[in-house]
């Protein structure tokens, strides 16, 4: 079945579609829930609430772009709205350098435990850490999604950055003391 | 090592990443769009319900005064779609879950200890490919880990860097037990990843265990299998509007032997009479199990008075309750008033009375499927019935011969019935069925003077669509 087909029928409210379209997306949308949300609880409510919205807003969907990433605009959305209002403190902006160097063994490094890092950050910088560097996002668009400044943004992902740096850094300090 | 923009190292690790979902998602998302739908669906049947109340208000209108009948039915008409025409709020509530910071803690908490684990065994035996150890320990039988842990502890008590973790392991050293499940669960997430990379996706196929690869197939097989038995109960409950025609045999009889006519003749024998009834009927499956019902029927029923005889020479209404207007007679009972009888009576053969009367009946009912088997069905119904009074007759019969009698006077326009029964469905394609349902219908106020209770009982058949 295409997925303008399904489309249609998920329009129509069929159960069997709607199956099937959780089926073909879920994962792709978990891992995004994953990496925006605090842990693997709240990733799943927030699957379970894109895809509520998904359905019942789906005749919203235009077909001008592609399926997939306008679902993820809703799931993304959809935890933003989540992490929204919470406010993180604006420390006053130090320099830090926009680029973070590291050394790091990469072969060591498993994808769950930069997911741990990055769940770990505080909500703003977690969200726009991935929303600027994952998703691609402009700190421009950033700032509408969540309501702040551009400068807010581009300094909340400077220290986003030199947290997960930091966590990077502790994690292997401790992998070498225990070789 | 290798020196790395950090931007770099997150999108290259995490640009392909998937993740299963727990299926109890699905299960609970499907809950929500069910829960929409089920709403949706009872406004509809209030709305019908609404409909129905209108119509038989109107009838009841129109059978008790007879004027303008239309137009009160239009207005209540109109009343209700103005209601409808509102726009309707359907208020959604997810339910938000608390988050426990426990949980959250024992996350980390696994995840430390996990990696500590990997940690000692990496010491222990080592080997250069940590992916291999890390899917080794899944092997670990609690016993095993425990010991590992306790190993863990020793060790990093020494390290002053890992003071702080010192703290979860002995927590999780003391509770082993209970955390058992939730290690489980904790890897079931990260046996849930799915590595896109195609280099890691070799390493990981290569070393994951047989065990973790089925547990992922049947997790998957799993959530297939709740999706296509979902997708079974979907499409029953899809089809929710059944129209069928029907048609029954009616028998109908009373409770007591007292007659409508005449309380004079509540000695005499009685007969119910067999007619039959017709009808369509509309149902609106509500759920698996429950589905509501109207329709309308067209209803004759009767009862035959036997072996009376009519005195012909009076010129009083010959029964209490009758206007017969075809005699001037007045009647005695034959088998009761032997002293009496004079000749002219004595030679009259017995005559019958045969009461006769139809109804339009608006059947509102609920039925409950008790069992439910290939492509057969039984339910249970129950609910109750309107009859609007469309046929009153009474005809005399001697010697075979009908005479058209008058009418009864103490018949009331409007009573009910409550019914009860069953249902026997064959579903011989998707959209059709062939039923049959005996049903009991026990009348109330069917006269406003006499205690005859009348019932009926008929055998419903009918061919069903649904859609």
């Amino acid at each position: 079945m295409s997925i303008d087909t399904l489309v249609e029928q998920c329009m129509q409210k069929k159960p069997k579609a709607q199956a099937e379209v959780y089926q073909l997306y879920a994962r792709k949308l978990y891992a995004t829930c994953l990496k925006y949300s605090r842990n693997q609880q709240e990733a799943e409510d927030n699957l379970h609430d894109g895809f509520i919205t998904i359905f019942n807003k789906i005749t919203q969907y235009k077909s001008k772009g592609s399926f997939e990433g306008w679902m993820k605009r809703i799931v993304i959305n959809t935890t933003l709205e989540k992490y929204r209002k919470d406010k993180t403190l604006n420390l006053i902006t130090e320099e830090i350098p926009d680029e973070i160097v590291l050394d790091i063994d990469e072969e060591n490094i498993q994808i769950e435990l930069l997911l741990k890092f990055i769940q770990e950050l505080p909500n703003r910088y977690r969200l726009v850490f991935n929303l600027y560097v994952l998703d691609d996002y402009s700190h421009r668009e950033i700032a509408e999604m969540l309501h702040i400044s551009e400068g807010t943004s581009k300094s909340n992902l400077s220290r986003a950055r030199m947290l997960l740096k930091e966590k990077l850094e502790t994690n292997k300090q401790q992998n070498l003391n225990t070789f | 090592m290798s020196s790395k923009n950090i931007d770099r190292l997150f999108q290259e690790k995490l640009k392909d990443f998937e993740a299963i979902p727990n299926p109890a998602v699905w299960n609970k998302i499907e809950t929500s769009l069910q829960h929409k739908k089920k709403q949706r669906k009872a406004f509809i049947w209030y709305r019908l319900g609404g409909v129905a109340a209108a119509l038989l208000l109107g009838f009841f209108v129109f059978t008790n005064t007879a004027t303008e009948p239309t137009i009160e039915i239009e207005e209540t008409i109109t009343d209700i779609e103005k209601n409808n025409s509102k726009p309707i709020e359907i208020k959604t509530t997810t339910p938000k879950t608390d988050f426990q910071p426990n949980s959250t803690i024992n996350n980390s908490t696994i995840v430390s200890t996990e990696k500590t684990i990997l940690k000692t065994e990496k010491k222990q035996q080592p080997t250069p490919n940590t992916k291999t150890q890390k899917k080794n320990r899944s092997k670990l039988n609690p016993q095993q880990i425990a010991g590992l842990n306790a190993i863990e502890v020793d060790k990093i008590a020494a390290s002053p860097q890992n003071i702080g973790k010192k703290k979860h392991l002995t927590h999780f050293d003391t509770s082993i037990g209970e955390l058992n499940d939730s290690i489980i669960k904790g890897k079931t997430i990260f046996e849930g990843l799915v590595y896109n990379d195609s280099l890691q996706q070799e390493s990981y196929a290569k070393t994951v265990p047989d065990t973790v690869l089925k547990k992922q197939l049947f997790q998957q097989k799993n959530l297939e299998e709740i999706v296509a038995l979902e997708e079974i109960d979907k499409e029953k409950i899809e089809h929710q509007w059944i129209v069928s025609s029907n048609i029954s045999q009616l028998y109908s009889n009373t409770l007591s032997n007292k007659s409508s006519l005449d309380p004079l003749l509540n000695d005499a024998k009685k007969e119910g009479s067999t007619s039959n009834s017709f009808g369509l009927k509309i149902a609106y499956q509500a759920s698996k199990k429950w589905t509501f019902q109207t329709g309308i029927h067209s209803v004759e029923l009767g009862q035959t008075t036997k072996e009376i005889a009519l005195n012909r020479n009076s010129s009083f209404q010959p029964f209490a309750n009758t206007e017969i207007s075809s005699f001037k007679n007045t009647t005695s009972n034959f088998s009761n008033d032997n002293n009496g009888l004079n000749d002219e009576v004595k030679n009259t053969s017995p005559e019958n009375i045969t009461q006769t009367y139809g109804y339009l009946e608006i059947p509102m009912e609920v039925k409950y499927a008790l069992l439910e088997k290939n492509k057969f069905r039984l339910q249970l119904i129950g609910g109750f019935s309107t009859l609007v009074l469309t046929k009153n007759e009474i005809q005399i019969e001697k010697s075979n011969l009908l005479y058209s009698g008058g009418e009864a006077t103490n018949l009331n326009s409007l009573n009910f019935s409550v019914n009860f029964g069953t249902d026997f469905e064959y579903h011989f394609s998707k959209n059709w069925f062939f039923d049959i349902s005996p049903m009991i219908k026990m009348q109330t106020s069917t006269y406003n003077t006499s205690g005859n209770k009348p019932y009926f009982f008929g055998i419903y058949t009918g061919i069903n669509y649904k859609f």
